[in-house]
């Protein structure tokens, strides 16, 4: 059996981050060597703040809005790094990445070059089905090109969340 | 003569729009003003009593824009930052709940200018320090700047421009409105818990520590800034003193404490924006003279029953969404003085908690930037619009019933 190569691209986001890095380790296994994985961060909503003021008109324009804290994005990716070199050890290649723009372009033009992706789920954590996955992570699912791993945040809902078949449904 | 000012305030407004090359939106209000004046579509003793009925209010709105930066560069808003942090245990369920009261007070009593401008980028750095989806506490310091600014006079240019003409006292305002701010506060909340029931339990991290303490001397000014609005408006003096005079205060400080620079304080100020605002009433007061007055006058509702406060509410929830609510609050208030305080208060429902209906306070500033703005900035129409789709109708319904409830069962009488 030929060897896939192990460029690992993890998508980390407030909240699935952990999954998602415990994921990629697994996903490594005793592979860790050979392994090259890439923590991303696209951080969203900074457009939101932005937009939010245009409905005031000149008003906006007073003082400057008080900067964005930038170090809480590396943070983020700082903590990621942690807790995948201590799940899979120092001889792990990490790299991590702080990018800015359209979260789901900028995601999916990033695992151009990758072998795996791992994501967490972001939408409607409280029921299985599409929705669960989160508008991003959808557009991302859809449009890369290499292996994706989903992964779910916290603990999936149960099964009794799956819609039963329709009582037309022939097979039934 | 009305098409003439109709003419120039449509340009008035797309220019406030558009803003090309940046410029104030005064360039074009000023102008037109004068424009409207020379014409003859306003006396220059109409237009100059008109000035002078606008100016107190502009100089409030000023005042309270100072007031505000001043508690930001003393750290007054990254405190409450890291106190909301610390406070939600790294649980976004109980973030919200604190950025909802935060956000409700910081716009009742500085205003929703600095909810928007000053407290939102502090909420989205707080929700990205306990690591949780900040998209909901963004959308609810977005919404909340529109619909919590109902409770005081001071909480809203439009609430200012509509005490006065309604003649309500500050604290019979705020008894009228207190319900009605409860009821719609509670029905954003209650609608952002359902719409982003999940991405809520999404477990961040727990803040142990902070670094700002509580800047004590703002937080006492802003404190006496409130009791004195209550003061100076039993003894009739005008709140853009007492704003003034907290402004004043405040600034000296931060000068001496070397915060701010002069500079920053001018800039504080806004003088355009001040400006935009007196010139825009008067061109408002040309095409309402010239006949707009007059048609609306019979397209409007009549007297204070519930239908007719729901109506009124609506139709100034339409205007906003047209125009923005600043010119859509200077059109319909002569008409609704005239139907009586409840009408008044009835139409600041629909101009405040209207605007959350799009993203971007008017359909005219939308669409302007759905044709500006280029893909890479696309505004997210969709998201935002459904979740004002399911509070607006229901917050401006609710909460002119609960004014119609408070206003003739509980303090009926007027």
């Amino acid at each position: 059996m030929t060897s896939v190569p192990l460029r690992v691209l993890v998508w980390v986001e407030p909240g699935t981050w952990e999954a998602c890095v415990g994921a990629a380790a697994d996903l490594l296994g005793d592979r860790v060597a050979e392994g090259e994985v890439t923590l991303l961060y696209v951080p969203d909503s900074d457009d939101l703040v932005q937009d939010a003021a245009m409905g005031l008109w000149g008003r906006r324009h007073g003082p400057e809005a008080p900067p964005v804290d930038e170090f809480d994005d590396f943070d983020l990716l700082a903590d990621a790094e942690a807790l995948l070199v201590g799940r899979v050890g120092e001889t792990v290649t990490v790299h991590t990445r702080l990018l800015r723009g359209p979260v789901e372009r900028v995601v999916t033009a990033a695992s151009e070059d990758a072998d795996y992706l791992v994501l967490g789920r972001q939408g409607d954590l409280s029921r299985r089905g599409p929705h669960s996955l989160g508008k991003h992570a959808r557009f991302v699912v859809d449009h890369a090109q290499c292996r994706v791993l989903i992964v779910w945040p916290q603990p999936a809902p149960s099964a009794s969340t799956i819609p039963p078949l329709p009582a037309d449904d022939p097979r039934r | 003569m009305l098409a003439v000012s109709g003419v120039l305030l449509v340009l008035v407004l797309a220019f406030a729009v558009i803003r090309p090359r940046g410029l104030p939106e005064a360039v074009a209000a000023a102008p037109a003003a004068i424009v409207v004046v020379l014409v003859g579509a306003v006396s220059g003793h109409e237009a100059w009593s008109e000035l002078l009925r606008l100016l107190p209010v502009v100089l409030f709105l000023a005042a309270i824009l100072v007031v505000g930066d001043m508690c930001e560069s003393s750290g007054l808003f990254r405190w409450a930052g890291e106190q909301i942090g610390r406070g939600s245990r790294g649980k976004g369920q109980r973030l919200l709940v604190l950025v909802v009261i935060a956000g409700a007070l910081v716009t009742a009593v500085l205003s929703l200018d600095a909810t928007v401008v000053l407290l939102t980028p502090v909420v989205l750095t707080t929700a990205r320090k306990v690591r949780v989806p900040a998209k909901p506490h963004v959308y609810a310091c977005a919404h909340l700047a529109n619909s919590a600014s109902l409770l005081l006079p001071v909480s809203n240019l439009t609430n200012l421009l509509a005490q006065r003409a309604s003649g309500v006292s500050f604290v019979r305002f705020a008894l009228l409105m207190l319900v009605p701010w409860l009821v719609v506060i509670g029905i954003e909340y209650g609608v952002l818990r359902w719409r982003f029931g999940s991405e809520l339990t999404l477990r961040g991290r727990q803040i142990t520590t902070t670094t700002t303490k509580l800047p004590v001397f703002p937080a006492v000014v802003v404190g006496l800034m409130l009791v004195g609005f209550v003061v100076a408006s039993a003894v009739g003096i005008e709140a853009a003193w007492v704003a003034g005079a907290a402004a004043l205060v405040l600034v000296v400080r931060s000068l001496v404490r070397r915060e701010v620079t002069p500079l920053g304080v001018g800039r504080s100020l806004n003088v355009p924006f001040v400006a935009f605002v007196l010139g825009l009433g008067v061109v408002v007061k040309a095409v309402v003279d010239g006949g707009l007055g007059a048609f609306m006058g019979r397209i409007s509702p009549s007297g204070e029953s519930l239908l007719a406060l729901l109506a009124w509410a609506g139709l100034a929830a339409l205007l906003a969404n047209l125009v923005n609510n600043l010119p859509a609050v200077l059109l319909i208030l002569p008409l609704a003085a005239v139907a009586g305080p409840l009408a008044v208060l009835a139409v600041l429902i629909g101009v405040n908690v209207g605007p959350n209906l799009t993203y971007v306070g008017s359909l005219a500033t939308l669409l302007w930037r759905r044709i500006a703005s280029d893909h890479d900035h696309e505004i997210p129409i969709g998201e935002f619009t459904v979740l004002g789709l399911l509070t607006t109708p229901a917050s401006i319904v609710a909460g002119v019933v609960a004014l119609w409830g408070v206003g003739t069962l509980v303090l009926g009488g007027h």
